[in-house]
């Protein structure tokens, strides 16, 4: 395929996919099932596809009307972590859907998962604050349908809980862009950034106003810990595809518009020069120690998996509010790495449930003998995110902890090191249970389909994969993100 | 005069603040977050105001709010759906009763 296509094709086939999935819709569901597969399939393909082409030429750019998409090297990570874990994620509801929504409503699902993808490619190829705010409101509402899908009063309570408190954050977004609009005249990224130059002079109360609303309503919305209070909620009452979706896709995709904010938008030197960077690291420490004592008090999985993400999230912070080369590089790194991880948490943890009917932390002793794809799929995630070298967890925190040290924070490093630990205190006692004790009457409930077996599988490649290869994509990055810096758009 | 634009259009933002912070029903709410984003789409609209003329000075402002408009329609339109199935549940949308019942629940 030519370069000028790809970039909209990978905005337009998943809403052509959707569309068909809707008409073709009722009726039987194997072949549903299958066809989105398929979509995701020829999806990842093309993202594949781009990264090569990205890669000769460094920065795509393509117009369409008023309407321009562009790639460079970090864009086009994470449309490579978005459409690979929607694969796997189409690839473990094959024929294990049903047994979590309604089977009416899993044709709709699959639409609405389409839009989402869709979306998602869509504000991480956008250089428009506007057209990204609009994207992202797509993408709420399309995540509170996924988590309201699975239909009992808690799933609902969990989806209007997430959808109101992203709306209001969507205002304080929108009156945020606004203000920028209103004193730069402008909303198309590289303009906005000229313009700012000059109107940092004389409007510089609106400007900063205009800054704190994008940087709180975009905290919320990415569930930084104290404005994380959707998060458990909705993740844990959630059907399992619609959690991988949270925590992998939704969180991060409202990081990376904060990202383009603070180093596309605004010139470096005045992203360097905000109060806002100290609040980030403040809040994102306190994300990663807060949610990982949450986490440790949880006795339900996938609460725990939950306030787990909280945590995480704090990562991707820590390298926002250090805002220099190797931070920038360890949180897009940790972005990749989480994806890729709490996919592979989840879903296995998601299996579990299915397979044994139960979600209690307290009663997965024993499980690890008597199902051990899954549990050995969960410890490799266990031990990713604790940390241990060749997996992809110590590369990220490696990068960001020399990043702490580049910005003078060393305590940062301390923190990093904590979290490890606590970590460890967490995730290794399900692992060591589920192996080492036996089990009292585990029953099997079902049968897990192939589909989801191999998701999983491919996962906890991808996870092995990225950590021994880091420093292939770590390479790939570096000339992007030092880019940034350079103060060239 | 223009002045007093910017100004009705901030009121108008906290107006749906408050309306969003003080009611407990979350149809209410909802509302509430329309107001403040209706308010930011007026407060766009008055960009592209220019004095004593009958049209826009330039069209940039209103495409986004035709834009921006329509998607909140719709993101309002599934707000109130999950609202409803909500008050059909648990019969009421009072966040607090919700709130209650749910704790009884566990």
């Amino acid at each position: 395929m030519t370069t000028s296509l790809i970039l909209p094709a990978l905005i337009m086939l998943p809403l052509v996919g959707a569309v068909l999935v809707f008409l073709l819709g009722s009726g039987e569901n194997k072949p549903v099932g299958l066809f989105p597969l398929g979509i995701t399939v020829v999806e990842f393909i093309l993202a594949a596809r781009l990264t090569v082409l990205t890669a000769q030429a460094g920065r795509i750019v393509q117009q369409i009307g008023s309407f321009a998409l562009e790639s460079d090297a970090i864009a086009v990570l994470l449309i490579l972590v978005f459409s690979g874990i929607f694969l796997t994620i189409m690839l473990f509801t094959v024929n294990l859907l049903q047994a979590e929504i309604s089977p009416q409503i899993v044709p709709h699902y699959y639409g609405v998962s389409l839009i989402l993808l869709a979306a998602l490619m869509a504000v991480t190829m956008s250089n428009d604050l506007f057209n990204m705010y609009i994207f992202l409101e797509v993408v709420s509402v399309c995540a509170a349908v996924l988590v309201a899908a699975k239909g009992d009063r808690e799933a609902l309570a969990a989806a209007a809980r997430y959808l109101l408190l992203s709306m209001l954050a969507s205002a304080l977004v929108l009156m945020g862009i606004a203000g920028l609009y209103g004193t730069t005249g402008h909303t198309e990224l590289a303009k906005v950034r000229q313009a700012l130059h000059g109107a940092i002079s004389s409007y510089a109360l609106p400007v900063y106003a205009s800054t704190a609303l994008l940087v709180v309503g975009t905290a919320v919305k990415a569930a930084l810990f104290p404005l994380h209070s959707w998060l458990p909620y909705a993740h844990g009452s959630a059907a399992t595809p619609s959690s991988v979706v949270i925590s992998g896709l939704l969180v991060k995709v409202n990081i990376v518009f904060l990202l383009k904010v603070l180093t596309q938008v605004f010139p470096m030197d005045f992203t360097l020069a905000l109060p806002v960077r100290p609040i980030l690291l403040v809040l994102s420490t306190a994300a990663i120690l807060g949610g990982s004592l949450m986490a440790l008090r949880q006795t339900d999985i996938k609460r725990m998996l939950a306030y787990s993400t909280a945590a995480q999230v704090g990562y991707i912070f820590l390298g926002l509010g250090l805002m220099n080369e190797t931070a920038l590089v360890g949180s897009l790194f940790h972005i990749l790495n989480h994806a890729v991880v709490k996919g592979m948490l989840v879903l296995a943890a998601g299996s579990i449930m299915k397979l044994t009917g139960r979600r209690k932390i307290a009663d997965f002793a024993g499980v690890g003998r008597r199902f051990p794809l899954p549990m050995v799929v969960f410890t490799i995630g266990a031990l990713s995110m604790v940390g241990i070298p060749p997996l992809s967890g110590f590369v990220s925190k490696w990068y960001l902890g020399l990043g702490a040290l580049d910005g003078g924070q060393p305590v940062l490093v301390a923190v990093l090191l904590m979290s490890s630990l606590l970590n460890a205190f967490y995730y290794l006692p399900i692992v060591i249970a589920a192996f080492f004790r036996s089990g009292t009457n585990i029953e099997q409930h079902m049968e897990l389909p192939a589909g989801a077996k191999v998701s999983m599988l491919v996962l906890a490649a991808a996870c092995i994969v990225i950590g021994l290869f880091a420093s292939r994509a770590v390479e790939f990055l570096e000339p992007a993100v030092y880019q940034l810096f350079q103060g060239g758009a | 005069m223009s002045n007093l634009f910017y100004i009705i259009t901030t009121v108008l933002f906290l107006i749906g603040f408050w309306i969003i912070l003080s009611h407990a029903s979350l149809v209410r709410k909802v509302l509430g977050i329309g107001v403040m984003q209706g308010s930011v789409y007026l407060f766009i609209l008055g960009l592209g105001y220019a004095r004593g003329q009958t049209f826009p000075a330039f069209f940039g402002p209103a495409r986004l709010v035709l834009t921006g408009v329509i998607v909140m329609l719709f993101v309002i339109a599934v707000a109130l759906a999950l609202v409803k199935e909500l008050g059909r549940s648990y019969r009421t949308v009072d966040v607090h009763e919700i709130g209650r019942l749910r704790r009884m629940e566990q």
